[in-house]
């Protein structure tokens, strides 16, 4: 299967005048991992938004596969799944209608045992509303890993996890790992990320 | 079920859920074309008079008093950016969620229309020509409505600039919709008035979803 | 011209000094028509049979509304232009024109009702072209209210422009609908409102105030507009440059 491969290119961003963070660079190819380390505030959320394409960068430019992501030609967003501070999901239908209605996830089937994995098996037909704020991110992760998406965009994927399920998610990202997927993941905390292969700290 | 449909059945289930933002717009409605006899005068001929205008005047403000309604909810809980970042043609999408939007809180307008125009005496024909009049302007209303809304998505407070922003570009429909309705009353020719309430209905239903759809990623930045 | 030249025109350095240098030329003419027209009208103009003295405040009202209107236009254009090639300066010169075109449009309006009340006694009337004018300042104040609204520049700028050019769009549609709806409230006063036809001594400064008002406005937005480019480009370093020569 031929690798993807996404590419930051001297990045840049300003709003009005602060600078958020000046002059990134990195390559991820598949099989890999990056990882986005600092404090709050450091400017890890306007880094992978940018990413995603959500932000303009001032300078700079995102790369899919040698194609700007915001280029005609460009496939990048099907192949992204993107985790935010939010959770994406629909507070008032359940667990269950929001995965029928959901605009990413595939294949319903064989993804209940993401579900039993995270613990939420027994919540798929509570809103989610009813759930704890732990249980709806736990949800939100079950969807980007039943996306069947290449690559995985996680914004703080570990806080508010328990240390059961932290377990859990490092092993399906590498599962996913192994299977050429690309995960990205930002987090606030100093211990080291096992299947860490890139690491960015912002200041 | 193609993607369209899907965001179209959701978006309608999670409008049933929220019947209580849906209710807002409704009483106002309501309330709006009730208030004008009480406070007016109810004799039959000033009735026919008045009900072109209250009824516009009342769509206009059900729907201005539900706007945030449309993206609020779903810039909060974090749907509206995986919108963005669909695979999708956001413009496609957010057709769809304008017209579910329309379909969740304008037809109940539409049928409450005709019980109004009862109280307001009028009869037979007339009341279809309202209950469409209603189905029309508010096509365009709800565009006008969500391209104000996806304008000042970031914005705090937005309450009078939405009004300053709603007013003017939702007047022509004001006029023609409340002369489609006079002109009916009079037993006039009503077809002008109904080209352009239709005519506006296209031009809003074609350039509204993108000029609205800009307006979200401009606002999601 | 060719489109490199424009580029290289539309840079920001450039038009920063490209606007200063043109400043005085609109502005003095301006100022020289405007004072020549005003005598015109005042002075030298015959009185109205009908109206007597009161009509001179056309010669003040019309240039401000030809204006405004011709004004919305222009911030359109430079929105349009702001968002297909994200220009700053295109961006600059629509946030410049929108609080004095608003002026234009409230000027227009004041006018208007200065010129009805000693005609007919009432000083608001609901004829077609003061309800657009009231409209036309409704849509200016919008624009300049989300603008303000909006704390990040570059959104603020992008929103604003996509409410200019629904505006503009809309703007057609609006006066002709205001029109049609005042054709079928016929009121005595709507054709004495409308300009009688005038020719010559009446005529010459109603044109110079026109074209006095118009030049006086682009003389005073190449000003702002400067300032404006000025103050998003003051981390670049043609604008440190400029600022250090000043001081």
């Amino acid at each position: 299967m031929q690798s993807d491969v996404l590419q930051l290119q001297s990045a840049s961003l300003y709003r009005d005048d602060q600078l958020i963070f000046s002059d990134i660079s990195f390559e991820l190819k598949g099989g890999n991992h990056l990882v986005i380390k600092g404090n709050n505030g450091s400017g890890k959320t306007s880094l992978i938004r940018s990413l995603c394409g959500l932000t303009q960068l001032t300078e700079g430019s995102v790369l899919w596969n040698h194609n700007p992501i915001d280029g005609i030609s460009s496939d990048y967003y099907k192949h992204l799944a993107y985790l935010a501070h939010t959770n994406g999901l629909i507070p008032e239908l359940t667990l269950l209608e929001n995965l029928t209605y959901s605009l990413t996830t595939t294949d319903l089937d064989t993804d209940h045992n993401v579900l039993e994995g995270f613990q939420l098996k027994q919540s798929i037909n509570s809103p989610v509303a009813t759930l704890s704020n732990g249980q709806s991110r736990k949800a939100a992760l079950s969807f980007i890993i039943m996306s069947g998406k290449n690559l995985w965009v996680l914004d703080e994927p570990y806080a508010n996890l328990d240390s059961q399920s932290i377990d859990y998610l490092n092993q399906r990202i590498a599962a996913h790992l192994s299977e050429n997927g690309m995960v990205i993941t930002s987090t606030n905390r100093e211990e080291v990320i096992p299947t860490t292969n890139l690491e960015i700290t912002m200041s | 079920m193609s993607i369209y449909q899907q965001l179209f059945l959701r978006d309608l289930k999670v409008s049933m859920k929220r019947w209580s933002d849906l209710l807002t717009g409704i009483i106002m409605f309501i309330l709006v074309a009730f208030i004008f006899p009480l406070i007016a005068g109810s004799d039959q001929d000033f009735m026919h008079r008045i009900i072109g205008p209250v009824i516009l005047l009342s769509s206009l403000l059900a729907s201005l008093i539900s706007m945030q309604n449309i993206f609020k909810p779903d810039l909060i809980n974090g749907t509206l950016e995986q919108l963005v970042i669909s695979a999708h043609s956001l413009n496609g999408l957010i057709f769809i969620k304008i017209l579910s939007y329309w379909v969740s809180s304008s037809l109940p307008l539409v049928v409450i229309s005709s019980l109004i125009a009862s109280a307001y005496y009028v009869t037979g024909t007339d009341i279809v020509n309202i209950m469409l009049t209603v189905l029309l302007a508010t096509t365009t209303l709800v565009n006008i409505n969500s391209l104000a809304a996806a304008l000042t998505l970031g914005v705090r407070y937005p309450g009078a600039l939405m009004t300053l922003i709603l007013f003017p570009l939702s007047l022509p429909i004001l006029i023609f919709g409340s002369k489609a309705i006079e002109y009916s009353i009079l037993g006039l020719d009503i077809s002008g008035p109904f080209y352009f309430l239709t005519g506006m209905m296209l031009l809003s239903f074609s350039l509204g979803p993108i000029a609205t759809a800009f307006a979200i990623r401009i606002s999601i930045d | 011209m060719n489109l490199k030249q424009i580029y290289k025109y539309g840079s920001p350095p450039n038009y920063f000094r490209l606007s200063l240098k043109a400043e005085n030329w609109f502005l003095i003419p301006g100022i020289v028509l405007i004072i020549i027209g005003a005598f015109g009208g005042l002075f030298i103009a015959p009185p109205d049979y009908q109206m007597g003295d009161a009509f001179r405040i056309i010669y003040f009202h019309v240039p401000s509304a030809y204006l405004s209107m011709s004004a919305y236009a222009y911030m359109a254009g430079a929105a349009l232009v702001g968002i297909v090639w994200r220009s700053n300066v295109a961006f600059s010169v629509a946030k410049s024109i929108a609080p004095f075109g608003a002026s234009l449009t409230f000027l227009a309006l004041v006018t208007g009702m200065l010129w009805g009340q000693p005609m007919w006694g009432t000083a608001w009337v609901w004829d077609a072209r003061l309800t657009s004018q009231f409209i036309l300042l409704l849509l200016y104040l919008g624009y300049v209210l989300l603008h303000l609204s909006i704390k990040e520049q570059r959104k603020a700028d992008l929103a604003a422009s996509v409410l200019a050019l629904t505006g503009v769009i809309n703007l057609p549609i609006i006066h002709y609908s205001v029109v049609w709806w005042n054709t079928l409230h016929q009121a005595s006063t709507i054709s004495k409102l409308s300009s009688p036809s005038i020719t010559g001594d009446m005529l010459w400064p109603l044109l110079v105030m026109i074209f006095g008002y118009g030049f006086f406005f682009w003389g005073v937005i190449c000003r702002v507009v400067a300032s404006e480019i000025l103050k998003r480009e003051k981390r670049s370093k043609w604008a440190k440059q400029y600022i250090k020569e000043l001081v």
